[in-house]
């Protein structure tokens, strides 16, 4: 049974082939039909599949490497010599060696997809009546097998250098981050987070049924959209009921984790000299532009977020939308609001004429791997705070999936860029041109605060607008901070409008 | 080969990602036997994809409303857009069909019989996959072969935008010009109408004895995934701007 895997002889005419990708590695046991690696020869690319059973012990050729017909390319051992018999379920093998292969096929998939992927699977063996799955001979697996699977499952989770850096979103949810600040999960909540996720296996196989766990109905509904299982998420409500809060905690502990790894700016090498990618040239040449032609002035104030935070907490607890509403989403609503009375913030110095836009379009700057990009809300001025907070989640949802039309990205006429999720005191940023305005929104800390000439500890946000002088004044600036703050220190009066 | 009715249809725009999940699906009903061979044929929105392994540097540049993503195939960038025809043979090689090149030669076989019905003359280039009119490129080829059955395919130039291509080196050619139907004079330059005569000419070169509607199983299918996908985004407030609304061209004007 020991054997040799050799480059197959997919054509008359192939003379040699290359190693797209190896589908297993050292180690792994194989079993007649399964995927071993992809071949490419011309324009088209195959999937090689064993022949026999057995563990791979080397592979000889490696990936992005070409080798002639015949060639050996990978060395395989017999099943018996190696491994002890485990009495595992074959089911995992099954599982461990295909997840990798279907996730693997497009690499920014929304989390969502990737998450639903068991289900999915599911769904299509009922379909096929499981012909498409080969029968497995024996249970036999090396000892180690499991942890080496998951490892296997782990690494093809780091997409990250294979991501199209360009349009890979990393800030995915800005919004969701100043409760970090507040609150920061426990280290251990967040590493258990991508595992709940990408543990398709063991839990799988003795899951119970959705309908056995105890979950709302807004829960269950959260949960099935966003295609997770009940039985990743930890039960809070009443008898170790599920509530919807639950569902959307869970969802914002994988969106945190994918942005702790993917937030991280492109390495540099000291030393080195790079080129620029063409998105660093275009905010080189933007910025520039900004800060060469507009004179930029900057007011600051500090925010009572107090309100704010049990606003937010108490719409969570209450469930009555379907969405979260994150701080970001309060703080653009209120921003809507203070702009509709300064329509001057909400304008274009053009032609040495100043245009006073019809809309209020707000941009959100969503950090990426190697710069941002500024998705527009459209209307803000007529949507409420839920329909913010759709708007929003969609478009950094999709920042993440790697893509924005261009009605997405332009027509911005206001920018927010909230750095909160880094725990910034405080910041200015640079106008987007031709914009009048950017509002830079830090984090919400715990501050000392005279309340009534009492010193307190409350909530605060220090917020700081950037103004092109040609447009307004700083008394302009100075009052829609006093609009602002009206409306986010008295939050109830964003849900009335 | 017995009874040999291929299932071809043109489905309009769908979602590069969409589309994936469709071939997906139908490899594995095709390989369980459940659907019989499949011809889709419909145009993807504006987006550019990069096969495993291809360098970043193929994407000169990001256009806004463009979407980018890596799929697992070899190859370099592509850009596939409105006005060009997408066709996904999702079809079982048996015997003598079981040949990488061969098929990849019948590929190209049948987009030049479909073009010069369009009264465009193109050919093969030895050594390069793909359909050329001269020294332009009209159709790009790129297949995946899974337990023998075909998925990707092949995009011909019907009368898309041609600028996009020069944000991108197109399959890792510099410099590589590319043309149209349209730019070639070509008749009926329309991806509907096209998608006909290329259903014809696959027929013909695969030796299927009819070219029946796409299976009802495949529409099925197709409405399950885009409304999953549409429900991965959720819906988005009356009023505010869709997705596909930016298939304007202008994005091009507005480039920085």
């Amino acid at each position: 049974m020991a054997g040799e895997i050799t480059m197959p002889k997919l054509s008359d005419t192939m003379e040699e082939g290359k190693i797209l990708h190896w589908l297993k590695r050292p180690g792994d046991v194989v079993h007649r039909g399964d995927a071993l690696a992809e071949v490419e020869t011309d324009k088209a690319d195959m999937v090689l599949e064993s022949f026999e059973d057995g563990v791979i012990t080397e592979i000889k050729l490696q990936e992005g490497e070409s080798a002639a017909v015949g060639t050996v390319i990978a060395l395989l051992a017999p099943v018996g010599q190696t491994v002890e018999k485990a009495t595992q379920p074959s089911a995992p093998a099954e599982e461990a060696a295909e997840a990798p292969l279907r996730r693997e096929r497009l690499s920014l998939v929304e989390p969502a997809r990737v998450a639903r992927e068991p289900s999915e699977r599911g769904e299509q063996e009922a379909v096929n009546g499981g012909a498409m799955t080969k029968p497995i001979a024996g249970g036999e697996f090396p000892a180690d097998y499991e942890p080496e699977a998951e490892a296997a499952i782990e690494s093809e989770h780091e997409p990250e250098e294979e991501r199209v850096r360009v349009h890979a979103a990393l800030g995915a949810r800005p919004s969701a981050m100043p409760s970090v600040i507040i609150a920061p999960p426990p280290e251990q909540e967040e590493t258990s987070a991508p595992k709940a996720r990408i543990e398709p296996t063991e839990e799988k196989a003795e899951a119970k049924p959705a309908h056995r766990y105890k979950a709302s109905p807004l829960a269950r509904r959260a949960a099935e959209e966003a295609g997770i299982d009940l039985a990743h998420v930890r039960p809070t409500g009443p008898d170790g009921r599920i509530t919807k809060r639950d569902v959307d905690k869970f969802l914002r502990e994988q969106q945190l984790f994918r942005q702790r790894r993917l937030v991280a700016p492109r390495e540099g090498t000291f030393g080195s000299h790079e080129e620029m990618s063409k998105m660093r040239q275009t905010i080189a040449q933007r910025m520039a532009a900004s800060k060469r032609e507009i004179p930029h002035f900057y007011v600051t104030a500090e925010i009572d977020m107090e309100e704010a935070v049990r606003l937010k907490e108490s719409l969570e607890a209450a469930e009555l939308f379907d969405e979260d509403i994150t701080y970001n989403d309060i703080v653009v609503k209120a921003c809507a609001l203070a702009l509709l009375r300064y329509p001057r913030l909400n304008a274009s110095y053009e032609n040495s004429g100043l245009t006073i836009h019809p809309d209020v379009n707000i941009g959100i700057a969503v950090a990426i791997e190697d710069g941002l990009v500024v998705p527009v809300l459209r209307e803000c001025q007529r949507l409420s705070l839920p329909e913010i907070a759709r708007a929003a989640h969609r478009l950094v949802a999709k920042a993440s999936q790697g893509g924005f039309t261009t009605a997405e990205l332009s027509g911005g006429t206001f920018t927010i860029s909230n750095m909160g999720m880094l725990g910034v005191e405080h910041f200015a940023a640079v106008i987007n041109p031709p914009q009048a305005a950017i509002l830079a929104v830090s984090a919400i800390k715990e501050r000392p605060l005279v309340r009534k000439g009492q010193i307190v500890i409350g909530k605060t946000m220090m917020v700081t607008i950037s103004c092109d002088h040609r447009i307004v004044d700083g008394v302009v600036a100075g009052r829609f901070l006093q609009e602002l703050k009206r409306f986010l220190e008295n939050p109830a009066s964003l849900l009335l409008q | 080969m017995t009874s040999m009715v291929l299932s071809a249809g043109f489905v309009g725009l769908v979602d590069y990602p969409v589309a994936l999940a469709l071939q997906e699906r139908l490899l594995d009903l095709r390989f369980a036997d459940a659907v019989s061979d499949t011809l889709l044929l419909l145009e993807h929105p504006h987006v550019f994809t990069l096969g495993r392994g291809a360098s970043e540097d193929g994407i000169l540049e990001v256009l806004p409303g463009v979407s980018v993503y890596r799929v697992s195939r070899g190859g370099q960038a592509t850009y596939h857009g409105p006005g060009q025809l997408i066709g996904y043979p999702i079809i079982k090689l048996e015997g003598q069909a079981r040949d990488v090149h061969a098929y990849l030669r019948s590929l190209e076989r049948v987009i030049i019989g479909a073009l010069q019905d369009h009264s465009v003359q193109a050919q093969r280039r030895a050594g390069l996959t793909g359909v050329w009119v001269g020294e332009r490129k009209i159709a790009s080829i790129g297949v995946g072969i899974r337990r023998w059955i075909t998925m990707h395919g092949f995009a011909v130039n019907v009368s898309n935008d041609l600028r996009f291509f020069s944000s991108i080196v197109p399959c890792g050619i510099s410099g590589c010009p590319m043309t149209s139907v349209a730019a070639e004079g070509g008749r009926a330059a329309l991806t509907e109408p096209f998608s006909l005569t290329v259903s014809a000419h696959f027929a013909r070169a695969f030796g299927y004895d009819a070219v029946g509607p796409l299976d009802a199983t495949v529409r099925r299918l197709l409405e399950e995934e885009s409304s999953r996908a549409w429900q991965a985004t959720a819906a988005m407030p009356p009023g505010a701007s869709s997705t596909r609304a930016a298939a304007d061209p202008k994005g091009m004007a507005r480039r920085p």
